[in-house]
């Protein structure tokens, strides 16, 4: 049985790869034609391994020193399976009008499948951090349209960046595991992670979750998102748009006993959740320009099952992943056709997937969780139906007042009532409400201004040119600064030799020179004073004297 | 059959070149080059031979009495160790000889140009090499003086001579640092030889070996370029010709690298390193953080890659840093990787400068469309540079971290240096966007890129995949070459 697992398992990765390459050959027509069979033959397949029940494979591989394993379990297998499924849709959605898909993007569309399974089927963490890597830069390559384009190569920037910053700290929390568990087994890591110590968990958890976060483009990294959005299309928008948040899904679920582990934990994620829902409604309630349809809907139920991470039983977990998976291509689906009935439709299927979780698992869930969830699934659907009405708060109020206090005879039961209505409904619980909605609205454009367009739209820019200052100033203060010391440090140097050389060296040697030439001189002086004077030839006699007196001596 | 007789050939049959060269003074620059070649060849070739019996003996070792009664000896040992970082060297050099063949400089005096070349080499090769700390010294220093005659001589604009000088001040202060160790090792101990002070060099006081350790790390971080004693790299880097550049970069900073492991590493037990431990990664971060923001300040697109050296550098001293098999082993493979990546980078620079006559970034964009091949060896090397699986500075980069968690030092101090690797991301895609995306600048582009250029930058580039691809065997080399560290690493 085994045997058959690993040949369905060695296709489903080498396939695309293969197609892909033979794809370039072919014309674009085909090219989807292809990609569409190429996706329902994976579809069956991993149909077929899903039969074959949980494995776990060690295959002869090995990656720095440690062994290469591949584990199959349901889970990994139902998420991936939903994320391909989309893929069929995607397809034939494609706007080949918009942007053909070329040679180059169905290979890599190919690629980032055959890796975006190594992820999910992965048993070595380090290996799926790999796979992870590569399709997160797809993704970034995906919104490149030409060499030309300097726009799009920001757009790539940009998501590449962000993707790059979740998966750098999903590399600090593995390789921080490592060290204690000294293996990369992803299974043996996270079991002895819930053993470790709670300031270690603590940091690991850390590292995890923001990598989730990241790449399910939940607020505030949504940007990556919203930018992969507009710069791509249909199936080349499935690798940003499916395959990337179902891989962070799937990160969530493997990393439940963890959350599981920890009271603090578990309450740390649901907040995250519920603050991330009301976070990003008030953003677009104030400005619906802050999301697109899709990175809302996508931000809004990454949030839903944050919560239920926390306390959701992981086997109904992955179930939740799954329909939430099909439930982002319906409103992927809904983002383009604008239809108001198909958005109803796709109100109704949220609650139905919300409700379904929390009906099966209502068992092991706290009431208080309940409550929460039912509330903030209303709000959401709510929020869903009036966003696509383009009905806003301010509307409704108006209506309200030109229904209730228009001049009318009233009788006194109706003149009673409509004082309770307006005293009582409309000051208090109306505009009670439209207070509370004018505070929401003041604080959500305060964080909108001060956080969203403050910190992270502009404060991105701001932060890059901080950075280019800083990089800046640093450079010219302190690098110039550096080679202005050095320089000067040099000057001064070569100055004290230069002094000491000329005092030691130049000055000895040139006062010697001169000494030298004037006792030249004076000799050359003397010599030429004693051969001006006129040769005394009497003084011949003094030695010739001598000499007579020196002979008569010896003869003596 | 045993070559371990050869092994003094990997510096004799550069010195054979270099005097073949000096006496044919009419060689044109091809003829230079293939002498040239052909003796680097040679010397890589020759450790290849010896791999075998490296793997039976686990080091060979050759001895010649030099100075007999100062115990000073010409005495080479070559290990595991040594010849990561020998066949590094080597193979730079060897690659910057055949893409100087596409260069303009070295068209005049070409003989004394591939000279200095080889003794530079021999230079790097002979301190690999060196297992006398005397001989250590004297290859030590005619690297630096091979490679400042290279700057001085063939260097671009006026400049050259100022910053020659300064390279020369700078990076002999931090040989003089390294003398006063060697030296103080070789009072003590009455020898000159690496394996006996290996022995006996942890009898050595407290506080001497903690002198000693700390002048040892500040002398070959200058070497390294760690900031702020990187101040002599970038000018350097810049003025330099470009295959000069390129070994400079690639080659001659792993130097220190070396210089750390193979004395104070080797020669003083762990607990007089956990002293360093902690200042050696910050050290490491800042440097790392430091030289990417000024890469991404930087518009000289030859400057750029200069200051990433700086960057990296501080990867490979935070990975030492640590003190684990890990970090460590992390390091050496970088440094591996570094030069692979870094030849790329310098190369590639140096075929846009050649096609566009122009250094600033701001003025020069859209050469992807015109150059496809020079374009995907840059992504290459700039992916290759961010750390991109299955690239090979990933694998390096991801063992250093994993030598900070484990060092147990500071988990805080190695968060911030894994998130601090996206700036190495931001200032390489600025690089590669800027240079490849957009309408097509400077006016009057050249036409074609100049084969002699492309082929080598072609090759390197395939070398930096299949490295990637394969880490096996440089693995098994490091983690063999750091056995011997301070008695073994646990």
């Amino acid at each position: 049985m085994v045997d058959g697992s690993v040949f369905l398992i060695a296709l489903i990765f080498s396939l695309p790869i293969l197609v892909g390459f033979g794809l370039a050959f072919v014309d674009a027509v085909m090219r989807k034609k292809f990609l569409l069979y190429l996706a329902l033959s994976l579809l069956f397949s991993i149909f077929w391994v899903y039969r074959f029940g949980e494995l776990e494979i060690i295959t002869p591989l090995s990656f720095m020193v440690e062994e290469i394993s591949i584990s199959i379990s349901n889970a990994s297998l139902l998420i991936f399976f939903a994320s391909l499924l989309s893929l069929i849709g995607m397809i034939f959605l494609h706007d080949d009008a918009k942007h053909q898909i070329s040679g180059i993007t169905a290979l890599l569309l190919c690629v980032s499948i055959s890796f975006g399974f190594i992820a999910f089927i992965s048993g070595q963490f380090m290996i799926r951090y790999i796979a992870l890597d590569i399709v997160g830069l797809i993704a970034a390559l995906m919104v490149l349209k030409s060499l030309k384009d300097q726009v799009t190569f920001r757009s790539f920037t940009l998501i590449f960046v962000i993707l790059r910053f979740g998966d750098l700290s999903l590399l600090a929390s593995i390789l921080l595991l490592k060290s204690y568990t000294g293996t990369l087994n992803i299974t043996d890591m996270l079991n002895t992670a819930v053993t470790l110590p709670l300031n270690v968990r603590l940091w690991v958890f850390a590292g995890f979750f923001l990598a989730v976060l990241v790449k399910t483009a939940v607020w505030p990294f949504v940007l990556w998102m919203r930018h992969a959005h507009k710069g791509s299309n249909g199936a080349t928008f499935w690798v940003s748009g499916m395959l990337m948040p179902s891989l962070g899904y799937y990160l969530l679920y493997r990393i439940q006993p963890l959350i599981d582990s920890s009271g603090q934990i578990k309450t740390f994620v649901v907040l995250i959740g519920g603050g991330l829902i009301l976070m990003t409604l008030l953003l677009d309630f104030l400005d619906h320009h802050s999301f697109d349809y899709f990175s809302l809907m996508g931000g809004l139920s990454g949030s839903f099952l944050f919560a239920a991470s926390a306390f959701g039983p992981k086997d109904h977990l992955k179930y939740l992943i799954a329909a939430l998976l099909l439930y982002r291509f319906m409103y992927y689906l809904q983002g383009k056709l604008f239809s108001s009935g198909f958005n109803k439709f796709v109100t109704l299927m949220f609650l139905i997937i919300n409700t379904a979780f929390v009906v099966v698992s209502s068992d092991q869930l706290p009431l208080a969780f309940i409550f929460g969830w039912a509330t903030f699934s209303l709000l959401v659907a709510v929020w869903g139906f009036l966003r696509d009405q383009r009905l806003r708060l301010g509307d409704v109020r108006v209506r309200v007042i030109k229904t209730y206090l228009g001049d009318k005879s009233l009788h006194w039961i109706e003149k009673g009532a409509l004082w309770i209505n307006k005293n009582l409904e409309i000051a208090i619980f109306t505009n009670g409400i439209y207070t509370l909605g004018r505070a929401f609205n003041d604080s959500a454009r305060w964080i909108n201004e001060k956080i969203e367009i403050g910190i992270f739209t502009n404060g991105f820019y701001r932060l890059s040119d901080v950075l280019e200052g800083s990089a800046g100033w640093l450079s010219d203060k302190v690098e110039q600064g550096m080679e202005r010391f050095w320089s000067w440090s040099g000057n001064t140097l070569m100055k004290i030799s230069e002094g000491t050389f000329v005092k030691f060296e130049v000055e000895p040697s040139q006062k010697s020179e001169i000494l030298l030439d004037n006792a030249l001189n004076s000799l050359d002086k003397y010599e030429q004073n004693v051969l001006r004077k006129n040769l005394r030839l009497d003084l011949v006699w003094i030695p010739l004297f001598l000499l007579i007196i020196f002979v008569l001596i010896l003869v003596v | 059959m045993s070559f371990d007789i050869l092994l003094p050939g990997i510096t004799l049959i550069p010195i054979l070149g270099v005097v073949i060269l000096l006496l044919w003074q009419r060689a044109t620059k091809n003829q230079a080059a293939v002498i040239g070649i052909l003796s680097e060849g040679f010397a890589l070739f020759i450790p290849i031979l010896l791999l075998p019996s490296i793997r039976n003996k686990g080091e060979i070792i050759f001895s010649l009495r030099w100075i007999p009664n100062m115990s000073i000896s010409f005495s080479l040992a070559l290990n595991w160790l040594s010849l990561v970082f020998l066949l590094t060297e080597v193979l730079v050099t060897l690659a910057a000889m055949i893409y100087s063949l596409g260069e303009e400089t070295g068209e005049k005096n070409s003989n004394y140009y591939y000279a200095l070349l080889l003794l530079f080499s021999l230079g790097m090769s002979g301190t690999t090499l060196a297992n006398d700390v005397f001989l250590f010294y004297v290859f030590w220093e005619l690297m630096l003086i091979a490679s400042v005659l290279l700057i001085l001589l063939w260097g671009h604009g006026e400049i050259r001579f100022k910053v020659a000088l300064k390279y020369f001040i700078i990076t002999h202060l931090g040989s003089l640092m390294v003398l006063v160790c060697l030296v103080t090792l070789y009072i003590n101990f009455g020898t000159a030889n690496l394996t006996e002070l290996t022995q006996q060099a942890s009898s050595l006081a407290q506080n001497v070996q903690v002198f000693l350790t700390l002048f040892f790390i500040i002398g070959f971080s200058v070497k390294m370029a760690i900031f702020p004693l990187h101040i002599w790299l970038p000018d350097a880097h810049t003025v330099a010709p470009m295959p000069v550049t390129i070994i400079l970069a690639a080659a001659m900073l792993s130097m220190g690298t070396y210089g750390i492991l193979r004395f104070p590493f080797t020669l003083f037990p762990v607990e007089t390193l956990q002293n360093f431990a902690i200042w050696m990664m910050i050290a490491g971060l800042i440097s790392e953080v430091y030289g990417a923001l000024m890469a991404l300040a930087e518009k000289d697109v030859k400057r750029i890659i200069a200051y990433s050296s700086v960057s990296q550098m501080g990867y490979i001293l935070f990975g030492l840093g640590t003190l684990t098999a890990s970090g460590m082993q992390g390091s050496v493979m970088h440094v591996v990787y570094h030069a692979i990546v870094k030849a790329l980078l310098f190369m590639v620079v140096g075929i846009v400068i050649s096609l566009a006559r122009e250094r600033d970034i701001e003025k020069i964009s859209g050469l992807g469309k015109k150059f496809p091949a020079l374009c995907v060896c840059a992504a290459i090397g700039v992916l290759g540079i961010s750390g991109m699986p299955p690239l090979g500075i990933f694998n390096s980069e991801w063992m250093i971290f994993a030598g900070g968690f484990e060092s147990n030092i500071s988990t805080a101090l190695t968060v911030i240096t894994l998130i601090g690797s996206i700036l190495t991301v931001i200032y390489a895609l600025r690089f590669f966007g800027s240079i490849f995306f957009g309408e097509t600048k400077p006016e009057g582009l050249a036409i074609k890129s100049p084969r002699a250029l492309i082929i080598p930058t072609i090759a390197v580039t395939a070398f930096l995949v299949i490295e990637g691809l394969m880490p096996g065997p440089l693995m098994a080399w490091t983690i063999k070459g750091l056995a011997g560290i301070f008695g073994g690493v646990n």
